[in-house]
């Protein structure tokens, strides 16, 4: 059950008003002398100063008119009682209702028109999905306009992918093309299935693969070897030609004549502190040597204090802010490599929306839900209620002469 | 709009019941009956001059040997009625309607019916009664005795209820003359109660009006909905939902006032209905103008 205005919850405080004017009427006034009183029916004497069965129904009745109309006010929701899941996906269709469905593996599935989204806005969306079913994973493939994330993002325990499918129209996207080591031409692409959309690499013919560029990602023969494993990890992931030889940086991206420079800055006494498990690299991790005063033009990995650890500079160099711990080094380069070579293939911006920093501001304190993806509202039901409840209010009272 | 009768705001205010009795009886045309009228009679009333013409047997000899002069010796002509008032003054006299109680309503009906039977020559007697104590006053005439009568009423207590018996009235009977009884209450505490007083005046040919005098809002029950009265006599107390219980209360009542009805009405008694917002004058009107067919 949720609540559309739970400010109106205080009118509930209303059911005392019938408790209060049955409790008035049995309280006794200043007698008036009646010289016929004996002629006043026998029940009416037993029933003087206590509060008679028939009146409990009445009363009864009168406490949850006053309910149903708090409810009313309330904009009362039906919430469809559901067992947490572990992923959901959420796609954008153009029109029709909305399709509610789980698989067998429990994934849900929810499919949602472009209307309803344009009316609630992808935050709404995802606050009521994360309320209603608490899952790890979700999947929202869609088009992401700036108009679909006004307010405040909504908190969320949930890892969420965000994946653009601009047109509708077509199964397949590709969002990037290059030529690998083995000069076979590759591609991104998105492809929409049952499940969602899949993001992989596939191999390309045509019109398509003459537009491939080269790209080679240039590592340092002198980095430590776990940093050179999870630079590799994440090249093979994509299939892009590796080289190992001397560069004055980390690692390097040439593409075409672009070249993007992966540099490493550690500072002796640099500050301590951690990163919390994130989209690149998926796990928590400790840095020492922390620049506090470096400057970056986009942050895509901060520490648990806000400080930028990886990011973009403003001469479009990507930075990492110190030194990770020795454990998880492969890995966290690995993530970092990732991001790399998708920002040189130009399809980081396709992936995720993009948004101002007030719309990634997380909204903690937003309670009111509006019903954007099971829409069941009780009006209907409070309405039969309440003209039910009255009509029997209205027999009885007269009868009872209340 | 209605403006309240000027009687009753008076009646309210605590005026001299004499005042007003006579206030209201100048509104009627009176002498029911013959009335004073000098004459012959037991009780003196005044000596004149010897005029040629008059019978010598009226001639006082006795002031006449005294005096060495001729009187006729006048005597007011005996009415041939006394009225005979039974006030009750049992606690449920109390009731009040409008801030005037019944009590104050029946008094006001009896100083009304005795000036007017005063001013006609009968003589008038007052019994105020209930189960505790007995006032009475003595048949008389003329204007002092009918002051005492009224005043009286003024300083009253109601309480208890109407004698079971009439051992109270037994020594008060006069069997010689012919009398009126006229009994003001609100008669509630059952008709047989009155079956004794009935069959004692009866056996001594005297002829009674009962004056019944209830509250507009104990004939509708016309009170707020949910309301706690009290009985003044026995002063139970309870809360009513006057609406569940109007009708069978009206049923109940309307029986008993048939039954009283029955058990009153007779070749020699009569009974008559006033009720509070009705003005004693317009009352009185209605039942002077009823005793006139009768």
């Amino acid at each position: 059950m949720i609540f559309g205005s739970a400010m109106w919850l205080w009118l509930g405080l209303g059911v005392l008003i019938p408790i209060f004017i049955h409790l008035w009427n049995k309280k006794e006034k200043k007698p008036r002398l009646l010289g016929t009183f004996r002629f006043l029916p026998e029940e009416s004497r037993a029933a003087a100063s206590r509060i008679e069965l028939h009146e409990i129904p009445l009363l009864l009745i009168r406490m949850g008119i006053v309910v149903l109309v708090m409810l009313l006010m309330a904009e009362l929701f039906w919430q469809k009682e559901s067992e947490p899941v572990q992923r959901i996906s959420i796609q954008e269709v153009k029109d029709g209702e909305q399709i509610w469905k789980k698989d067998e593996s429990g994934i849900v599935e929810l499919k949602i028109s472009a209307e309803k989204i344009n009316l609630h806005g992808w935050w709404n969306i995802l606050q009521q999905v994360e309320h209603e079913y608490l899952p790890e994973y979700v999947t929202v493939d869609g088009g992401f306009t700036q108009d679909r994330f006004k307010g405040n993002r909504p908190y969320s325990s949930a890892s969420v992918t965000w994946n653009r499918v601009d047109s509708l129209q077509h199964q397949q996207k590709i969002l990037a093309t290059w030529i690998d080591a083995d000069k076979n031409a590759k591609a991104l692409s998105q492809l929409k299935t049952e499940n969602g959309v899949v993001t992989n690499v596939t191999d390309i013919e045509g019109e398509e693969a003459l537009s491939a560029e080269n790209i080679t990602l240039i590592l340092n023969s002198e980095n430590a070897e776990s940093i050179n494993t999870g630079l590799r990890y994440a090249a093979e992931m994509l299939s892009i030609s590796v080289e190992e030889r001397v560069i004055p940086n980390i690692a390097q991206v040439e593409k075409g004549e672009s070249i993007v420079n992966l540099v490493e800055l550690i500072s002796e006494n640099g500050k301590r502190d951690w990163a919390e498990p994130n989209k690149w690299t998926g796990v928590s991790f400790n840095i020492s040597g922390l620049d506090t005063k470096q400057v970056f033009a986009e942050s895509f990995i901060e520490t648990e204090s806000g400080e930028p650890f990886f990011g973009l500079n403003s001469t479009d160099d990507f930075i990492i802010n110190g030194q990770v711990e020795a454990e998880l080094v492969s890995w966290v380069y690995a993530g970092i490599g990732n991001a790399l070579l998708l920002h040189s293939l130009k399809v980081g911006e396709a992936l995720y929306p993009v948004m101002e920093e007030n719309q990634l501001m997380v909204n903690k304190s937003s309670s009111a839900i509006r019903s954007a993806v099971q829409p069941h509202s009780a009006r209907n039901w409070l309405f039969g209620l309440l003209l039910l409840f009255w009509v029997v209010e209205r027999m009885i009272a007269p009868r009872r002469g209340m | 709009m209605n403006r309240e009768p000027e009687e009753l705001e008076l009646l309210r205010s605590g005026i001299n019941l004499g005042l007003l009795a006579k206030h209201i009886v100048d509104g009627f045309m009176i002498g029911r009956h013959r009335g004073t009228r000098r004459g012959t009679g037991s009780e003196f009333s005044q000596y004149r001059s010897y005029q040629p013409g008059d019978d010598l047997r009226q001639v006082d000899w006795k002031m006449f040997a005294r005096s060495d002069r001729y009187y006729i010796k006048e005597s007011e002509t005996e009415s041939s009625v006394t009225v005979r008032f039974f006030l009750d003054i049992s606690a449920s006299m109390l009731y009040e309607e409008n801030g005037l109680s019944r009590y104050r309503y029946a008094s006001l009906v009896i100083a009304v019916l005795a000036t007017i039977a005063s001013q006609q020559g009968d003589s008038v007697a007052l019994h105020l009664v209930n189960n505790k104590e007995h006032k009475s006053l003595d048949g008389k005439r003329g204007k002092h005795h009918l002051n005492r009568l009224i005043h009286l009423m003024d300083d009253v207590t109601c309480t208890g209820h109407w004698p079971e018996s009439t051992e109270w009235l037994t020594d008060n009977i006069n069997t010689s003359s012919r009398e009126l009884w006229v009994v003001c209450s609100d008669l509630l505490d059952g008709a047989k109660r009155w079956e004794t007083f009935i069959q004692l005046s009866k056996s001594v040919g005297h002829e009674i009006q009962f004056i019944q005098i209830l509250g507009h809002d104990e004939l509708h029950l016309e009170l707020e909905n949910v309301a706690t009265v009290q009985d003044p006599e026995t002063r139970a107390m309870m809360n009513i939902k006057t609406s569940s219980v109007r009708d069978k209360y009206l049923q109940n009542l309307y029986a008993y006032l048939e039954e009283l009805k029955d058990g009153l009405l007779s070749p020699r008694t009569d009974l008559f209905l006033m009720q509070m917002n009705e003005t004693v004058q317009n009352s009185l009107y209605e039942f002077l103008k009823l005793r006139e067919r009768l």
